[in-house]
């Protein structure tokens, strides 16, 4: 039986991905034994950790959004193919601004302030990001280096706001000042975390997905990165679609630190969000760089990061397993391309043979 | 069958299929070559014949038959079986590392050793000898990337002769030579086979194929046609066996040629490694008229297309396109002033193969097929279903991946882009190689088909056939200069060949003028 072309196009796939999830299970499964722990029962423990309760439930899909938007913030740029692994920083940079326009602009309305910071942190991680494009497209610096060691400039100067100058003097950790009220993501279910970063993602997921269907725009960036020779022939100004790409990019993960400030923490302390960029990363990957993918694949990483929690106290394991559980399931994600890959080059092989 | 009669076959394949999913590349194919004969195997791209030498070199099993050397029964699972046999294999694309010598280039994988110590100035002697004994003029001395194309054929087939090798198959020896390198390969084939040697020349080119074989098996389709011996037979009719039509020569439209499109002046031009790959080139192209560059590959004729298109720099010089200077615009500002342009590279610059067939189409046009920079999906595929149609592309659906095409195909897609638009100075760079005759008579028709309409055409090509039946005038480049500009009516082949190869370089002015 054959599927339609289409429909093998929209799920072609998801079949790699599943193929991943199952091996980092099968190792993870594998790595609880040996710490002498029952996978069935830590399984278990992992989902009850993410779904057993409307709050749980909340603080997963909670999780999902800033993995959600610094995903296809991955993928934005990828299908320039600019491999931005900055997003971690971009994050941070997002929150940032987010606490800079969180504790001023405070004579605005609700209505006015949360668009502001969003506007903010989307505006300043995307001009952040921008430059590694630029370094990229007219110099040819390779943007894995810039945007991964960049990360640290941007982490050491959240660590110096959150300790000098925006250090809320009348809290006895290191944290900055709150942000007003105003400046609060709406609660979407009154009682529980779920705020409205995860809206925001899904919408952008959509909006990212149409943009790339559906306008010049999109396709002259995706022309740019499946094939750079052909983009120019085709008259496309390669240099100008990757910057207006890794602006897209670091923008959409900064927007995942505003998420975090002014839905969930409403400040910002050291390592708050903490490998959520990277995290975002495999989302992109195991989501296939297709936005609507990585709606479903962060999903998977939230549920994974804040049901794995509950592992410990469930299943007995040390905090050390289910790290090591979770790097597993980031590294399997990124599988996906290399299953693809295997497929292919059959593919390929036989092709060549009928020639 | 006796045994006197079995040893006059060097080699014999008695009845070989070879199945792939969805394809019989070999049907039950008989096929046998003689001592000191010269064989030729001619057919299409994808007839079979590259499948049938794969499985004597053993890269591939065959599902049914036996194939017998010298009288023997033998089952070649791998290429070092075939080459313990004495079966040579010199293929289409050379795989040499520049920075060897050519005595380095020929022992490597067969060298004497001793003690962990190889004596080069002794395989140094025996290289020199085979080469004098087979009138393969090289010093061994020379690394491999001083070498012209087909120098660097001749080590290969000395890398053959020096492993003892005594049946030689050559995979579409001559597609890169100049016409006196092919003649040189061909006396020189001529020579293995006098010295008792078998040769098997794969090839679709006729005229090579009747020059240099005594006997010729066509294929087509998988299947063995005829085996026919050169004497008793002629290009046309081979061509008929190939493809089981006439090979009907392009007829050039009379178009009277009117005023200058493409104007060409003192062209400059270096490469990434700042190499001067265009040097003074100027020439002109008029409306309706196909201006040929004919060149061995590598002498500039890629960057010429690239900076008259705009896809390279150029250092000095002007083009002119309908009158207004387009020197250095840039490639979106060239198209815009309806110039198309087919590429050599169709994999890589001609189209995505990642993108839908209708995505390709619209490639360099997208802006027309969008209202505010939104697409619009439905005209593009229903123009895309238009043209796939017009121009006889075969594919399930637009919406399906290009990567699935094949080569003809591909070719189609990019005339159907570029052509389908008002052009009126089409680029075309090679745009037949590696089809076959079937697409490459399409593709001549089309070019035809542009010409009557007006379009001025530059046609870059390495066939030199292709050239001379196609251009009005044709542009000899050599080393990136222009070495002579002839009308074809007046064109000699032998003379071109000579400017293809540098000869004429020096001769004082007396080629370079023109029309």
């Amino acid at each position: 039986m054959k599927l339609p072309e289409k429909w093998k196009r929209y799920f072609g796939g998801l079949y790699s991905s599943v193929w991943s999830v199952v091996l980092g299970f099968a190792i993870g499964s594998i790595a609880i034994t040996a710490a002498g722990a029952d996978p069935i029962a830590a399984y278990a423990a992992l989902i009850d950790g993410a779904f057993g309760s409307p709050y749980k439930l909340s603080e997963t899909l909670a999780k999902t959004s800033p993995f959600m938007l610094s995903g296809l913030g991955f993928a934005a740029s990828f299908k320039a193919g600019f491999w931005n692994v900055g997003t971690e920083g971009q994050i941070l940079l997002g929150a940032i601004f987010a606490i800079w326009g969180g504790i001023n602009f405070t004579y605005l309305p609700s209505i006015l302030h949360i668009p502001l910071v969003c506007l903010l942190g989307f505006i300043a991680a995307g001009v952040w990001s921008m430059i590694f494009g630029v370094l990229k497209a007219r110099f040819g610096i390779n943007e894995i280096i810039t945007t991964l060691l960049t990360n640290y400039i941007i982490f050491w100067l959240a660590h110096y706001l959150v300790h000098w100058p925006w250090d809320d003097p009348h809290v006895h950790r290191p944290q900055t000042f709150p942000i007003a009220d105003s400046a609060y993501f709406p609660i979407l279910i009154p009682g529980t975390k779920l705020h409205l970063g995860i809206v925001l993602g899904v919408f952008c997921a959509f909006l990212l997905y149409l943009f790339f269907k559906k306008t010049v725009l999109g396709y002259n960036i995706r022309s740019v990165g499946l094939s750079p020779d052909a983009a120019r022939y085709g008259g496309i100004n390669v240099v100008k679609m990757i910057i207006i790409a890794t602006f897209i990019s670091g923008g959409l993960s900064g927007l995942g630190g505003v998420g975090e400030v002014s839905g969930y923490h409403h400040f910002l302390e050291d390592y708050m969000t903490e490998g959520y960029g990277f995290v975002g990363i495999a989302a992109a990957m195991l989501g296939r760089n297709n936005p609507l993918g990585i709606i479903l694949s962060s999903l998977f990483f939230g549920f994974l990061w804040s049901g794995s929690q509950y592992m410990v106290r469930g299943a007995n394991l040390p905090v050390g397993v289910i790290k090591f559980f979770v790097g597993i399931m980031i590294l399997t994600s990124l599988t996906g391309p290399i299953i693809e890959m295997l497929k292919r080059g059959l593919y390929r092989v036989r092709r060549k043979q009928t020639g | 069958m006796s045994l006197e009669l079995q040893k006059r076959h060097k080699v014999e394949m008695r009845n070989i299929t070879k199945r792939f999913p969805g394809v019989v590349a070999n049907d039950h194919i008989n096929f046998e070559v003689e001592t000191g004969e010269v064989h030729g195997l001619l057919g299409e791209n994808g007839a079979g014949k590259t499948t049938l030498m794969n499985i004597l070199y053993g890269l591939y099993q065959p599902d049914e038959g036996e194939i017998y050397v010298r009288g023997e029964k033998v089952k070649i699972t791998s290429c070092r079986d075939a080459i313990s046999l004495g079966i040579g294999m010199v293929h289409q694309l050379f795989m040499l590392v520049p920075a060897f010598t050519v005595t380095e280039s020929v022992i490597l994988g067969a060298e004497d050793a001793k003690r962990g110590f190889v004596n080069i100035r002794q395989a140094e002697e025996k290289i020199k000898e085979l080469s004098e004994r087979y009138g393969l003029e090289i010093n061994p001395r020379s690394k491999i990337w001083q070498l012209s194309v087909g120098e660097r054929q001749r080590v290969e087939i000395l890398k053959q002769l020096y492993r003892s090798a005594d049946i030689f198959i050559f995979d579409e020896p001559t597609s890169a030579l100049t016409p006196k390198e092919a003649t040189s390969l061909f006396s020189f084939s001529r020579s293995l086979a006098r010295e008792g040697h078998s040769v098997i020349f794969i090839t679709h080119k006729l005229r090579g194929a009747m020059e240099v074989c005594d006997r010729i098996t066509v294929l087509r389709r998988g299947k063995i046609i005829a085996t026919v011996k050169s004497e008793s037979t002629n290009e046309r009719e081979l061509a008929n066996m190939m493809v089981r039509r006439d090979l009907v020569p392009p007829i050039r439209p009379e178009v009277e040629v009117k005023e200058v499109v493409l104007e060409v002046k003192g062209l400059h031009a270096f490469d990434e490694d700042g190499n001067l790959v265009l040097n003074n080139v100027s020439f002109n192209i008029r409306r309706g008229e196909i201006f040929g560059i004919a060149g061995v590959a590598g002498n500039g004729q890629s960057e010429l297309a690239e900076a008259i298109t705009g896809l390279r720099k150029c250092s000095g010089g002007e083009v002119i396109i309908n009158e207004k200077n387009m020197t250095n615009a840039p490639p979106q500002r060239i198209r815009q002033q309806k110039v198309g342009y087919v590429p050599e590279e169709r994999l890589t610059r001609g189209t995505i193969l990642d993108f839908t067939i209708a995505e390709n189409i619209i490639l360099g046009y997208q802006a027309d097929f969008a209202l505010r920079g939104i697409l619009d999906s439905k005209l593009i595929d229903q123009y895309a279903e238009k043209v796939v149609e017009e121009y006889g592309v075969k594919t399930p659906s637009v919406d399906s991946t290009a990567r699935f095409l094949s080569g003809g195909n591909l070719q189609r897609l990019i005339l159907a882009r570029e052509l389908s638009r008002e052009v009126q100075l089409l680029i075309s760079e090679m745009p037949t190689r590696g089809l076959d005759i079937g697409a490459t008579e399409y593709v001549h028709r089309k070019l035809l088909e542009a010409k009557k309409r007006g379009v001025a055409i530059l046609l870059i090509s390495e066939d030199l056939d292709e050239i001379l039946a196609l251009s009005d005038r044709i542009g000899v480049m050599y080393k990136g200069q222009i070495v002579g500009i002839v009308p074809t009516s007046k064109a000699n082949i032998e003379e071109i060949g000579l400017m293809m190869a540098g000869a004429k370089v020096d001769a004082k002015g007396k080629q370079n003028e023109t029309s």
